[in-house]
C-alpha cells in the first residue's frame, strides 16, 4: 500500500529532483514516476511536496520551465537544470555523501574505538 | 544572478497572476491525466482511476493554495486576492465564524450605540457657535437652604452691567400659556427671555426677525413661533409675519418671526419666544428663580466669571438698599457658573457613564470569548500553518493572511454590530424623549469612527492571537502528528483558562450590577405611594387669564366640571387639586418657605419649604390619601380671619416637632403681608417630582365656592391648571371621551391636556430607572450566556485533546464518575477564580452606582452571595456535559484514535 511508503523528506526530494533534471528535462509527474521507478518503489512522491519543491528550486534559479509537447502530443511544462542548477546538485550530492557515509559509518560500528 | 531571477519570478508572480494561475492549473491537470492514465493502465475502471489520482494529489483545491503559498505571492499579490482566500476560508468554517461574528457583533454594536448616545449626550458641544463659552449663572445660598437657585431681574441687571468677564448675559424662564385663537384652543411651552438670550446662543430667524431690545422697552408685546408651531398650527403660511395670534383669550399678540427647525433653545418643545425687558428697583432675595446664560470673554474660565460676579454679589448693598450685608452673610449667598452644558445634560451624566462602562465590559467579554474561539481554531490550524511553513511561507505571509482573515471577521462583525447600533440609536435606547436631555441631538455619525476602530483594533487582536498561538508550529511538531495529541498543550490551555475566568469575573459584576438595579426597582414599585393610583382618571385644564381672573370665575368652572363629571355612570368620584403627585416638574412652582405663625421674618432661609397647592374638601379621599389628624376643608373655611389650610404630615412635623398642629397657625415666609392660615388638618404625605425623593411637603389651600366676583379670598395662590382626577368604577380610559366632552360643552376655549390613568404617571415616573435597568440586565444577560459559552467551550475543547488519556484511565479502571467529578472540578476551579476576580470588580465599582440606587446598599453582602452562587451553579452546569461525555469515552476507540 502507498501508505507505508516513507516520504521523501524536503532535502531530499530537492536533491533526486536535481538528480533527474540532471539527465534531461522533465515534466514534473516524469519526475515523480522517475523517482518512484529509480528507487525501485521505496519513496513515494508527494505532489503535495513536488511542486511547491519546483516553484521553490525555480524562484532559486536552479531550474527553468518551459511548455513543450509530449511524446504523445500533450502540452506540459518541463523543467530543466541551469548551470546554477547544476552547480548545487554537486554541493548537495558531496554534502549527502558525507553525512550518509557518517550514518553508515556509525551503523556498521560494531564497539571498540577506531 | 539567483537574486535577479529570484525578483523576475517574484515579479512575474506579480503581474502576471493569471497567466501563472492558468499555467499552474494546466500543469496540475496534465499530471492528474498523466496518473489517471497510468492506472487505467493497472487495470482500475475509469472512475476508480481518476479518483485515485485525485487521493493521490491530495485535493486540488487546497494543494493550488500550498503551491501559491510556497511561491510567496500570497500575501504580496495585493488586498483582493488574499481577501477572496480569507473569505472563502471564513466562509468554510461556520463552526468557528458564526459564533465569532455573532460575538463580535453583540460587542461592538452595544459598544457603538450607548458611545453615539454618551457622545450626543455628553461629548458633542452644544449646538450653538462656540458653545464651549456659554455658562449657566446661578446662585446657591446655603444659608437659606438654597443649594440652587437661580436670578432675579434685581441680580440679572446688576451683574450685566457690572461685570469683567462676561461677553453678554440674559435671563429667561419658560412658562405654559394658551393658544385662544382660532377653533381649538392649545396648550404650548412658551419661553420668556431677554433678547441678549438670542445673540448668546447665536439664533437666526427662519421667517422675519427676531425681537430686540425696543421691542422690550416700549410695550409692543411681540412674539416669535417654532418652525413646529408655525406648521402645526399655521399651515406654514409666510404671512404669518406681522400677523396677530391671541394668547391666553383676550391678549393678542404680534408674530415678527418664525424660529428654524430644531431650534431647541431653551427646550426642543418651546413653541414660542416672548421678549422680556427687564427691570428692577429691588435684588429680589426672594425671586431667585430665572435662568441666567452668559458668554463668557475669550479666555475667561468659569472660575474666574465666579469670582468676578462674587464680587458684585458683595456690591448688592449698594445697588438695592433693601439688602444688607446681613442679610447676604445670614443666605451666604453666592454666584455660581457652571459650563452651559453641564446644566444642560443635568444628572443622565451617572446613568450614561454606567451604561457605556456596561458596554465596554460585554465587548471585553465579547473579545474574551473570541479569541477563546481563534484559540481552540489555531490548534485545529497548527498542522496547516507548519505545512505553509515547510513550503517556504514566510512569517510576512502568515501574518497577512491572519491578518485578512480576522479583518474580515472583524468586518462583517462591524458591518452587523453597526446594525445593532442604529437600531438602538433609531428606538433611543426606549428612553422616551424627555426623560434623557439632548436625545433628540442623537445620530449615529459621531459613533462611525468607534465602530470602524472596534471592529479593526478587535481584527488585529484576533489575527495577533492567532498568529502568535500558530507560529511556533513547525515541522517536526507537525510530523509527531498524533503523538501530540496525548499530552495537553499547557500553555496554551493556560491562556484559554484565564480567558474565562475572565469571562467569569466580568458577567459576576454586570450580574451584581443589574441585581442592585433591579433590587432598587422592586423597592420603587414597593414604595408605599400614599395614594391608590388605580381606577383614577387624570386630566388637566389650563384657565385664559382675561375669562379666568378671578377666584371665583376658577372655581365656579372648576366646580361645574366636577359637578358633571360625578353625574356620569361609572364615575365613583370626581376632585380637583392644583398638586397631582408624581407629574412633571413643570405643574409644581418652587417650594416655598412655611413658618410657624409667629416666627419672626428674616429666618425664613431655615424654613421648611413645601409645595403649595390646593385641593377640593373631598381631593383626600378621592385619592385615598388618608387623614391623620383633624378634618379636611368645610365650606366657609375662608371666612374668620384665618383661612384654612392642609398639611401633608411631613411638613406638619418638620414645623411643629411633634406638638399637635391642628388649630395652629402658619405664614408662607415670603408674603409676610398676606394672613397666617390655621391648620385644620394633616394628612399622609405623597411623593411630589420623583418617586425616590420620597412623600414631598405639601401645603394645601382649599377649592371652595367664592361668592365674591370681584375679590379673591385671602390666600396668596391659586392655579390656572386645575388638574381634575376622577375616580371609577369601570376602566379610567373609557372616560377620556366623555371627560372632554364635558370641559367643551362647558367652554370649548378652554384646552384639556395630560388626560392619562393616574397608574401611567406612576410608570412614567419609574421609566429612567426601568430603562437603565433593563439594558443593564440584557448587558448581564448576555456576558452571563457568553460566560457560560466560555466555560463549556474549554472544557469540551479539554476534553477532546485529553480523549486518549481518559481512555487510558479509564482502561486501567477508573470509575466513570470519577472522571466526571475530574472535568467538573477544573470547572468549578475557573469559575471560583473567575467568581473571586469579579467579586472584587464589582465590589470597587458598584459605589459608581449608588446615584442610581434606591435604598439598596451598593455592597449588599446577600446580592453577592446569591449571584456569585447562581454564577458557580451556572458554571456547574456548563461543565457537566463536556465531563459526561468525558465518561462516556470508550477506551478502546479512543485508544485506536491515536
Amino acid at each position: 500500500m502507498a501508505e507505508d511508503r516513507p516520504d521523501l523528506l524536503q532535502g531530499t526530494l530537492e536533491l533526486l529532483v536535481l538528480r533527474i533534471l540532471a539527465l534531461e528535462p522533465m515534466h514534473g509527474w516524469g519526475i515523480s514516476q522517475r523517482i518512484q521507478q529509480m528507487s525501485r518503489d521505496t519513496f513515494r512522491v508527494n505532489q503535495g511536496s513536488l511542486y511547491p519543491a519546483l516553484q521553490r528550486m525555480k524562484r532559486k534559479g536552479w531550474v527553468t520551465s518551459e511548455w513543450r509537447v509530449t511524446e504523445n502530443n500533450r502540452r506540459a511544462r518541463y523543467y530543466r537544470l541551469t548551470t546554477a542548477g547544476g552547480k548545487q546538485l554537486v554541493a548537495e550530492r558531496a554534502e549527502w555523501e558525507r553525512s550518509s557515509a557518517a550514518v553508515n559509518w556509525i551503523l556498521d560500528w560494531t564497539g571498540g574505538v577506531a | 544572478m539567483s537574486l535577479l531571477s529570484e525578483a523576475r519570478e517574484r515579479l512575474r508572480a506579480l503581474f502576471f497572476r493569471g497567466a501563472e494561475e492558468a499555467e499552474l492549473d494546466e500543469e496540475l491537470r496534465f499530471h492528474v491525466e498523466m496518473e489517471t492514465e497510468a492506472n487505467l493502465a493497472r487495470g482500475m475502471s475509469v472512475g476508480e482511476a481518476r479518483r485515485q489520482a485525485l487521493i493521490a494529489f491530495g485535493g486540488i483545491e487546497r494543494f493550488r493554495e500550498e503551491v501559491r503559498a510556497a511561491r510567496g505571492v500570497d500575501f504580496l499579490e495585493g488586498p483582493w486576492r488574499g481577501l477572496r482566500f480569507a473569505v472563502r476560508r471564513v466562509v468554510r468554517d461556520p463552526g468557528f465564524s458564526v459564533p465569532a461574528i455573532a460575538t463580535l457583533a453583540l460587542g461592538i454594536g452595544a459598544t457603538t450605540a450607548i458611545f453615539a448616545l454618551v457622545n450626543a449626550v455628553l461629548l458633542q458641544p452644544l449646538p450653538y457657535p462656540d458653545s464651549g463659552r456659554l455658562v449657566a449663572v446661578r446662585h446657591a445660598a446655603p444659608g437659606w437652604g438654597l443649594s440652587e437657585a437661580g436670578q432675579s431681574d434685581g441680580t440679572y441687571l446688576h451683574y450685566r452691567s457690572g461685570n469683567r468677564t462676561f461677553e453678554e448675559m440674559g435671563v429667561y424662564y419658560e412658562s405654559s400659556q394658551i393658544l385662544t385663537d382660532g377653533d381649538e384652543a392649545e396648550r404650548i411651552l412658551v419661553a420668556m427671555a431677554t433678547p441678549s438670550t438670542f445673540s448668546l446662543v447665536g439664533a437666526r430667524p427662519f421667517r422675519g426677525r427676531l425681537f430686540t431690545p425696543a421691542d422690550t422697552e416700549r410695550d409692543s408685546w411681540v412674539v416669535m413661533i417654532s418652525h413646529d408651531l408655525w406648521v402645526r398650527r399655521y399651515g406654514g403660511d409666510p404671512g404669518i409675519i406681522g400677523s396677530t395670534i391671541e394668547i391666553n383669550r383676550g391678549e393678542p399678540r404680534e408674530v415678527v418671526g418664525v424660529m428654524p427647525p430644531g431650534f431647541d433653545f431653551p427646550s426642543p418643545d418651546t413653541d414660542l419666544w416672548w421678549g422680556m425687558g427687564a427691570e428692577a428697583s429691588e435684588a429680589g432675595m426672594d425671586d431667585l428663580w430665572m435662568s441666567g446664560i452668559g458668554r463668557l470673554r475669550d479666555g475667561i474660565s468659569p472660575g474666574e466669571a465666579e469670582a468676578d460676579l462674587q464680587r458684585l454679589v458683595l456690591t448688592l448693598p449698594d445697588a438695592y438698599p433693601e439688602v444688607t450685608p446681613e442679610l447676604l452673610g445670614e443666605g451666604r449667598l453666592r454666584a455660581v457658573v457652571t459650563p452651559f452644558k453641564d446644566v444642560v445634560v443635568g444628572d443622565a451624566r451617572p446613568a450614561l457613564m454606567l451604561l457605556l462602562a456596561t458596554a465596554g465590559f460585554v465587548l471585553l467579554v465579547a473579545l474574551a470569548n473570541v479569541a477563546n474561539l481563534v484559540l481552540v481554531r489555531a490548534e485545529r490550524q497548527r498542522r496547516e500553518v507548519a505545512v505553509a511553513k515547510a513550503l517556504g511561507a514566510g512569517r510576512l505571509q502568515l501574518a497577512g493572511r491572519f491578518l485578512a482573515e480576522s479583518m474580515v471577521l472583524a468586518a462583517v462583525a462591524g458591518a452587523l454590530g453597526s446594525i445593532v447600533a442604529y437600531a438602538g440609536v433609531e428606538l433611543r435606547f426606549g428612553f422616551g424623549t424627555g426623560r434623557i436631555p439632548r436625545l433628540h441631538e442623537l445620530g449615529l455619525e459621531g459613533a462611525v469612527p468607534v465602530a470602524v476602530g472596534l471592529s479593526i483594533l478587535s481584527g488585529a487582536l484576533l489575527a495577533f492571537i492567532g498568529l502568535v498561538r500558530t507560529g511556533r508550529a513547525d515541522l517536526a511538531g507537525t510530523l509527531r502528528g498524533s503523538s501530540g495529541r496525548a499530552t495537553a498543550r499547557r500553555d496554551s490551555s493556560y491562556v484559554q483558562r484565564l480567558l474565562v475566568a475572565t469571562q467569569v469575573g466580568l458577567a459576576l459584576t454586570l450580574l451584581i450590577g443589574s441585581a442592585l438595579m433591579v433590587q432598587s426597582l422592586r423597592r420603587l414599585q414597593q414604595v408605599d405611594l400614599g395614594f391608590d393610583p388605580e381606577n383614577v382618571l387624570t386630566f388637566e385644564t389650563t384657565l385664559p387669564t382675561v375669562q379666568y381672573l378671578r377666584y371665583h370665575d376658577i372655581v365656579r368652572f372648576e366646580l361645574e366640571v366636577l359637578e358633571q363629571l360625578r353625574a356620569v355612570p361609572g364615575v365613583s368620584a370626581a376632585e380637583g387639586t392644583a398638586i397631582l403627585p408624581l407629574t412633571s416638574a413643570r405643574s409644581f412652582d418652587e417650594p416655598e418657605p412655611i413658618v410657624p405663625d409667629g416666627t419672626p421674618v428674616g429666618v425664613n432661609g431655615i424654613a421648611p419649604r413645601g409645595i403649595v397647592g390646593s385641593a377640593t374638601p373631598g381631593y383626600f379621599d378621592a385619592m385615598r390619601i388618608p387623614l391623620l389628624d383633624g378634618r379636611t376643608f368645610e365650606p366657609g373655611d375662608f371666612r374668620g380671619e384665618a383661612p384654612a389650610v392642609v398639611l401633608s404630615d411631613g411638613l406638619a412635623r418638620a414645623l411643629f416637632r411633634g406638638e399637635d398642629p391642628v388649630g395652629r397657625r402658619v405664614r408662607l415666609a415670603n408674603h409676610p403681608r398676606k394672613p397666617a392660615y390655621t391648620v385644620v388638618g394633616v394628612v399622609g404625605g405623597v411623593p411630589g417630582e420623583a418617586l425616590a425623593e420620597g412623600p414631598a411637603h405639601m401645603l394645601y389651600f382649599p377649592v371652595l365656592p367664592w361668592p365674591d366676583p370681584a375679590a379673591n379670598p385671602p390666600i396668596p395662590y391659586f392655579h390656572r391648571s386645575p388638574t381634575v382626577v376622577v375616580r371609577t368604577d369601570v376602566a379610567p380610559a373609557s372616560l377620556v371621551a366623555t371627560a372632554r366632552r364635558i370641559v367643551r360643552d362647558i367652554d370649548p376655549k378652554v384646552p384639556i391636556v395630560r388626560v392619562q390613568p393616574m397608574e401611567e404617571h406612576v410608570r412614567a415616573s419609574m421609566a429612567r430607572p426601568r430603562v437603565t435597568m433593563v439594558l443593564l440586565l440584557v448587558a448581564a444577560a448576555s456576558a452571563l450566556l457568553l460566560g457560560t459559552i466560555g466555560i463549556y467551550g474549554v472544557l469540551a475543547y479539554a476534553v477532546s485533546q485529553r480523549t486518549s488519556e481518559l481512555g487510558v484511565r479509564l482502561a486501567l479502571g477508573a470509575r466513570p464518575a470519577g472522571v466526571v467529578r475530574m472535568v467538573v472540578r477544573q470547572g468549578a476551579l475557573l469559575a471560583l477564580a473567575g467568581i473571586a476576580a469579579g467579586l472584587l470588580v464589582a465590589f470597587a465599582l458598584t459605589r459608581f452606582l449608588r446615584s442610581l440606587l434606591y435604598e439598596v446598599n451598593p455592597f449588599d453582602p446577600a446580592t453577592y452571595a446569591l449571584i456569585a452562587g447562581l454564577l458557580f451553579a451556572v458554571a456547574i452546569a456548563a461543565s457537566y456535559l463536556p465531563a459526561r461525555r468525558a465518561a462516556g469515552i470508550d477506551p478502546a476507540s479512543a485508544l485506536r484514535a491515536q
